[in-house]
């Protein structure tokens, strides 16, 4: 009888006060039970229904790792508690590939490791050393940072390995190869691109010793003779000719020092010496130098710069430089009868613009980019009509970035340009300098 | 050491149902279900009947009187030590918040010479069990062993009354101490549920109110897995406790009782805490397994020549195992022998120490046995 059918008689016996058995009693322990029962069968159906679901989501999710080990780009390993192989994806056979038969699952770490042995080549120039499969079987069960090895087929193999919460491993095995390739090149590149600059600078210092000692000598000599100091030269030719040579010289000068400047920024070499200088006087003073040469060339020459221009922080070298070269710009490539200004105010920034306005031949919005590159002059035609380089306005442009500003230009093609240099509030004092 | 234990049911009364012929008890411990003691009129009854014992119980979710499971009655058990002293505490239990001090209060009261055995009966619904058990082990330390309860309701999880040497209260928690070297306590606590589907990360989660598992409402998954049982949330809820533990500390799991749902907020409530970041796993019993279990729980518990055995087991198991619920206790007792007489209650939870750890705690789901015996 079963055992529950056994409780119920006893139960129903009890109850009766003859101890007899209470039938009304038993049948509705009875029919208690089956109604428990068919309870719990559709609590055990829906139990099975929920487990059918729940292995479905489980074999889903196992399914999505299991394509995801397949399908990385790294070997992936995990290693059991005592150091057998549980699983690996392809890509680690194909990484290893001499160990691709070993590597089934149940096998040791340890006989991975001594069949990898042979393969090892030397990492960073250091052969393995000779216990290394001890070392790595210990570096395995104690994983700490990544580390990589090298292979004999020139290959490198970087390896991140860690515990699991079941006290195996987890291992990340990637073919770096590449990487490392690139880094080689990398850093041979670098190294010649190095080479070459350094050559280079100490090119241009020699060069500049070398150029300027003759120069000196030609436009020394040039102007004694010019001025005729030791005496007569004679015929007048040979005065205007001596003139001539040291014009070309103190040129030659310029052209020099632009150029020993651009590779000295390009170089990183190029250090401010910023004092507080009134601008205004500053462009009084390269006004008065090219002055003559525009009125040779037909051109009216004005500055504007307002009373009480707060003091400029910056290097009066390169500041000077920069309004010699945009004026001499502006003179270059004026026709006769035109006329150039010259103005200096503070901006709305707190910042300072000085601006060099001429009614020149303008240059075409597409080619102002190209002014601004070295050795960029728009036209070369120009530079045959005109002389020069093309370094006034990229060094120009440079010198004014080491301020902290910029250079913009505005221009219209046989309208004329606007130059200006914008330098910003921070290199803006607060009042005008004290006059000095 | 002598036992004499007394049924009373509506029906017939008060009854003897094991005698060791006369008696001078030293203890009366009783356990009654929900409704049986509001008046005060059985427990005026059992004191005229052991006027000099101290008189200890609760109410309960179904009484255990050797290999019956009763509903509706009363089981008084009436134990004389030959040598054996005893000491009682207690203290109120007024909000959650004072479980760990109510704790501190009933280890602090019982005089720590010669203690042996802790056993503890609080309200099942007005405290933190964990808390209780960890402000009784901050008193008395890790080397004296606790077990008990928490009254029960039936599966209503209403007012739960426990009572020491007066008819039992709401809001109460009450301690007996064992002394004396003659004494024998043993302990076993099994649960035997399984894990079923997959494990989840408890993602939201404040104190014992669980929220989100995977990010997914957790009332929504216990819905899913109740399917036509849903509608008698939360008592229902019992049929599937949750296991956690910390990730990668699967040996430091444990498991938590449903006592309530949030339906608003799509919110569990549990009997313990449940943190967040740990690894919860949904049960399900599986009859034979509860059934094995509550043997593999006397099998730890047993000690030679045990007499009584303190039987208290989870409402949940009840409410799973239905008429079948008798079958853990004949388990129990077919461990235990025919000299072992068994008296317990269907609880609220378990309190009885962790496997392998002298720590004691509140466990849910569990058989939870308490042995003693004299020598």
């Amino acid at each position: 009888m079963h055992r529950l059918l056994e409780r119920q008689l006893k139960q129903a016996r009890r109850d009766s006060p003859d101890g007899s058995t209470d039938l009304e009693m038993l049948l509705r322990l009875v029919d208690a039970a089956y109604v428990e029962f068919d309870r719990q069968r559709r609590v055990l159906a829906h139990a099975h229904e929920i487990m059918h679901e729940e292995y479905g989501l489980i074999n889903a999710g196992l399914s999505r790792l299991r394509d995801a080990i397949t399908q990385m780009g790294a070997g992936f390993a995990i290693w059991d508690s005592a150091d057998r192989l549980v699983l690996c994806n392809a890509r680690l056979r194909e990484i290893l590939p001499q160990n691709a038969e070993l590597l089934r699952p149940g096998v040791a770490f340890a006989d991975c490791v001594a069949h990898m042995a042979p393969q090892l080549g030397s990492v960073g120039g250091n052969a393995p050393p000779r216990d290394w499969v001890a070392e790595r079987v210990a570096r395995h069960r104690n994983p700490g940072d990544s580390f990589e090895i090298a292979l004999i087929d020139g290959r490198h193999v970087q390896i991140w390995e860690a515990r699991t919460s079941e006290d195996g491993i987890v291992g990340v095995y990637v073919d770096i190869s590449d990487v490392k390739r690139a880094e080689d090149e990398l850093r041979r590149a670098k190294d010649a691109a190095e080479n070459a600059n350094h050559s280079k600078s100490l090119f241009l210092a020699n060069m500049s010793h070398e150029l300027r000692t003759p120069l000196n000598a030609i436009i020394g000599f040039s102007e004694v003779m010019a001025a005729e100091m030791i005496g007569p030269l004679g015929d007048a030719r040979y005065r205007e000719y001596a003139r001539d040579i040291h014009d070309a010289g103190k040129h030659l000068l310029e052209v020099i020092s632009d150029l020993l400047d651009m590779s000295k920024i390009e170089a990183g070499k190029f250090e401010l010496a910023s004092e507080w200088l009134d601008l205004g006087e500053l462009i009084d003073g390269v006004a008065h130098l090219v002055r003559g040469r525009a009125r040779e060339a037909g051109l009216s020459l004005h500055t504007v710069a307002p009373p009480g221009l707060p003091p400029v922080l910056g290097e009066r070298r390169a500041l000077r430089q920069v309004l010699f070269n945009l004026l001499g710009n502006a003179i270059k490539f004026t026709p006769t009868g035109g006329r150039i200004e010259v103005t200096a105010k503070t901006t709305a920034d707190g910042g300072l613009a000085v601006r060099v306005t001429d009614t020149g031949i303008g240059i075409a919005p597409q080619n102002i980019a190209h002014a601004l590159t070295p050795f960029g002059q728009v036209d070369c035609s120009l530079s045959r009509e005109h002389g020069g380089v093309g370094l006034g306005l990229p060094l120009s442009q440079r010198l004014v970035e080491l301020h902290g500003g910029r250079l913009e230009i505005v221009s219209a093609v046989g309208a004329g340009t606007t130059v200006s240099v914008l330098l910003p509030a921070e290199r803006v004092g607060q009042s005008a300098l004290r006059s000095a | 050491m002598r036992i004499e234990q007394r049924i009373w049911q509506a029906d017939t009364g008060w009854r003897v149902a094991a005698s060791d012929g006369a008696i001078a008890p030293s203890l009366v411990l009783f356990f009654a279900a929900p409704g049986t003691v509001d008046d005060g009129q059985r427990f005026a009854e059992l004191r005229a009947q052991y006027p000099a014992a101290p008189i200890i119980g609760c109410t309960t979710g179904g009484e255990i009187a050797d290999i019956d499971v009763l509903d509706g009655s009363i089981v008084a058990t009436a134990v004389e030590f030959a040598h054996t002293r005893l000491a009682f505490s207690e203290s109120p239990i007024d909000a959650k918040g004072c479980s760990i001090a109510a704790g501190k209060r009933l280890g602090a009261d019982l005089p720590r010479a010669g203690l042996r055995g802790v056993f503890v009966l609080s309200d099942g619904t007005r405290v933190n069990g964990s808390d209780l058990v960890a402000g009784i082990q901050s008193v008395l330390g890790p080397n004296v062993a606790i077990t008990g309860g928490l009254a029960g309701d039936g599966s209503r999880f209403g007012t739960t009354r426990v009572g020491l040497d007066v008819n039992p209260e709401p809001g109460r928690a009450v301690a007996m101490g064992f002394y004396g070297d003659e004494i024998r306590l043993g302990f076993g606590s099994f649960g035997g549920w399984d894990t079923v589907g997959p494990e989840r990360l408890v993602s939201r989660a404040q104190g014992n109110v669980l929220y989100e598992l995977d990010d997914q409402p957790a009332l929504a998954l216990y819905r899913k897995y109740l399917g036509p049982e849903a509608d008698n949330l939360p008592a229902s809820a019992l049929l599937c406790p949750l296991r956690i533990h910390p990730v990668g500390k699967p040996e430091a799991a444990r498991v938590r009782t449903v006592i309530g749902i949030d339906d608003a907020a799509g919110a569990m409530i549990f009997a313990g805490a449940v943190p967040e970041g740990h690894i919860a796993q949904i049960m399900l019993g599986h009859f034979d397994n509860l059934i094995a279990g509550a043997g593999r729980a006397a099998s730890r518990a047993a000690v030679p020549d045990a007499r009584l055995a303190i039987l208290v087991s989870c409402i949940g198991r009840k409410l799973l195992l239905g008429q079948q619920i008798a079958d853990e206790v004949e388990a129990v007792k077919g461990v235990l022998g025919a000299a072992c007489r068994l008296a317990g209650f269907y609880s609220y939870g378990e309190i009885a120490p962790l496997e392998n750890s002298p720590l004691c705690d509140l466990h849910n789901q569990t058989m939870t046995i308490t042995t003693i015996a004299e020598a």
